[in-house]
């Protein structure tokens, strides 16, 4: 049944090593080898990061930023050690410029509640993409609702890719001063031209925030070189545990924001009458903190930079051409977004036929232990546009390997019989 | 009074666990737990209903009708119905979805034609499972199969303002 013939073999990375580090990949799905194709919803952790955060609880756990004693200060090493660690990674200038949050969608609620609040004014303009998850569209109309405010959305090609001039004549007309965009799409896959974009929206002093949610676990990226305002991103796509993002900006931005949330942590003094602020970063950072969520982060980051961000964003591309060329060979089965590999991440959202992607997950995972997405993805505006109610989505990481491909597409046959 | 803290049940099927998992009130969750309830899902009854509906279409002048959504995957159901002295002459739905969902739909309104009103608000979850043949679903699922009981309720419930909820 499985085309095993024309299967390639990793060639990037070492897939059989890799799959032994996550212990979850053993267990079975409805009797059958797990192949978990979900990780743009979230991803599968290593050992590593696992051992990283028994041996914090085993060793070192105490509240940061309070105590004196011996655990306290090592758990404080530990949290800022994990953010100097998060800095290293995203090429950022400094530590300071590294704000801990829950995960990106607060990272960007924490940009629209302070710098938008301050910053969007009536009858200005907020640009976001066609593409957008609802974490990066509901806070800007909200904002803007609030502000008297508008957003806009940027018109997509045909392609799926993001239509530039579209964004050109919006800058031109409106007054923007928010492009808010993600770097790689959770539905279409699509990686947007983000040196493009930042050119034009610094052109027409705009600022941009980067949803950095589904490039950051994939793809090596440099703050600095981006040259973006904003980049957020969260942790659990990218090997950590869920409850840990992150938000960068240059200090001097930070420094000019006011703070989100207020209490304990990101005071510098407190009295009876008025409250100062704490410096950055823990000015962002009220109340006790994910120290547990930061540490395992930085251990994430050490196995994903072991194993080379430039090899799990080349496995990864060799992983979705196999998939398209596959999936082309399915009658019925049509995919969104753009068809070159090279034009996107690994996320690959599709159609088979009229079956409800659904009921073809549904059968997918009792069948074949296949794990994929069904749904809108959390991108309604997107499957608006596109006319479709919900879609099915196939997401790969560095565990994945061909075979993974091969037993998706037996799958999706299994899905037609069953259904049709 | 309270008796013990009372535990939700551990969601985890490992299955190459050295230690058995201990679920609520001490029952051991055992590999595939979840697995029995779902096997049977796509089976000849739910897929017969999907393909081959009898209810489905629009009633040209219906005494009462709703639609609702499952905001979720994006379902949508609409029940037309045809009442009489108090009993439903016609039924039909009509809408998109998933196969759960339209065989749920199909079925429920097989079983309520011909019946009086009344019927409709007794109808539970369990009666649901009964018409679809299993004996539960999956959390994410059950919302799929609710949805016409949901809307079917909220079209009878406009039929007689004195049952309305609240
Ligand atoms: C593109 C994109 N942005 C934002 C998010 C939100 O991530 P989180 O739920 O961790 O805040 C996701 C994940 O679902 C995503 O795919």
């Amino acid at each position: 049944m499985t085309a095993s013939l024309g299967r390639p073999v990793a060639a990037h990375l070492d897939t059989t090593t890799v799959r032994e580090d996550f212990p979850i990949l053993r267990r079975l799905a409805h009797g059958h080898r797990l192949v978990y194709l979900d990780s743009a919803a979230t991803s599968q952790k290593p050992r590593q990061v696992l051992d990283a955060l028994r041996s914090y609880y085993e060793n070192s756990n105490a509240n940061v930023h309070r105590g004196v004693y011996l655990l306290a200060e090592e758990a404080t090493e530990l949290y800022e050690a994990a953010r100097v660690r998060v800095a290293r990674f995203i090429g950022a200038s400094s530590a300071e410029e590294v704000i801990f949050t829950r995960n990106a969608t607060e990272a960007i609620n924490l940009v629209a509640y302070t710098w938008g609040q301050e910053t969007i004014g009536s009858g200005d303009t907020i640009a976001v993409s066609a593409l957008e998850h609802h974490s990066n569209f509901v806070p800007w109309q909200v904002l803007a609702a609030n502000r008297s405010a508008q957003v806009d959305v940027v018109d997509l090609t045909s392609e799926g890719t993001l239509d530039l001039d579209c964004l050109d004549r919006m800058l031109m007309e409106k007054r923007v001063r928010l492009v808010a965009i993600a770097g790689i799409s959770n539905v279409m896959g699509t990686i947007n031209p983000l040196s493009d974009i930042v050119d034009l929206a610094h052109g027409h002093g705009a600022m941009v925030l980067v949803d950095a949610a589904q490039m950051a676990p994939h793809m090596t990226m440099d703050v600095r070189r981006l040259d973006a305002d904003f980049v957020a991103f969260t942790g659990h796509k990218m090997l950590a545990p869920m409850g840990i993002g992150v938000l960068w900006a240059r200090e001097q931005l930070l420094q000019s924001m006011p703070p989100f949330l207020f209490g304990g942590e990101m005071i510098r003094r407190v009295t009876e009458r008025e409250t100062t602020w704490n410096d950055l970063p823990w000015k962002f950072e009220a109340g006790t903190p994910n120290v547990e969520g930061a540490i395992g982060l930085a251990s994430a980051i050490d196995y994903l930079e072991q194993i080379g961000m430039k090899q799990i964003r080349a496995h990864e591309k060799a992983l979705v051409a196999y998939a398209l060329h596959r999936l082309a060979d399915i009658p019925g089965a049509s995919i969104l977004g753009p068809r070159d590999p090279a034009l996107r991440g690994g996320v690959i959202a599709f159609t088979v036929g009229d079956i409800h992607p659904h009921d073809l997950a549904s059968i997918l995972d009792r069948r074949h232990g296949v794990c994929i997405r069904a749904g809108h993805h959390c991108a309604q505006p997107l499957h608006e546009r596109l006319g479709l109610s919900a879609s099915a989505r196939a997401s790969f990481y560095l565990y994945n390997d061909f075979e993974d491909v091969d037993v998706l597409c037996d799958a999706i046959q299994t899905a037609k019989a069953v259904m049709g | 009074m309270l008796h013990g803290v009372r535990r939700a049940p551990v969601p985890v099927y490992l299955l190459e666990t050295s230690h058995p998992v201990r679920g609520g009130r001490g029952r051991e969750l055992r590999p595939g737990r979840l697995e029995s309830a779902v096997d049977d899902l796509y089976r000849e009854l739910i897929l017969d209903a999907y393909k081959n509906p009898r209810n489905r279409g629009r009633l040209e002048e219906p005494d009462a009708s709703y639609e609702d959504e499952n905001p979720l995957c994006g379902d949508v159901i609409r029940m037309d119905l045809e009442i009489r002295n108090g009993v439903i002459e016609a039924a039909k739905f009509s809408g998109h979805g998933c196969a759960i969902s339209q065989a749920s739909a199909d079925l429920i309104l097989e079983r309520v034609k011909g019946q009086p009103v009344e019927v409709v608000l007794s109808l539970s979850r369990e009666d649901v499972f009964e018409e679809l043949g299993v004996e539960s679903l999956t959390v994410s699922r059950v919302k799929c199969a609710m949805l016409p009981l949901k809307v079917l309720k909220a079209a009878a419930y406009g039929m007689q303002p004195s049952l309305k909820p609240g």
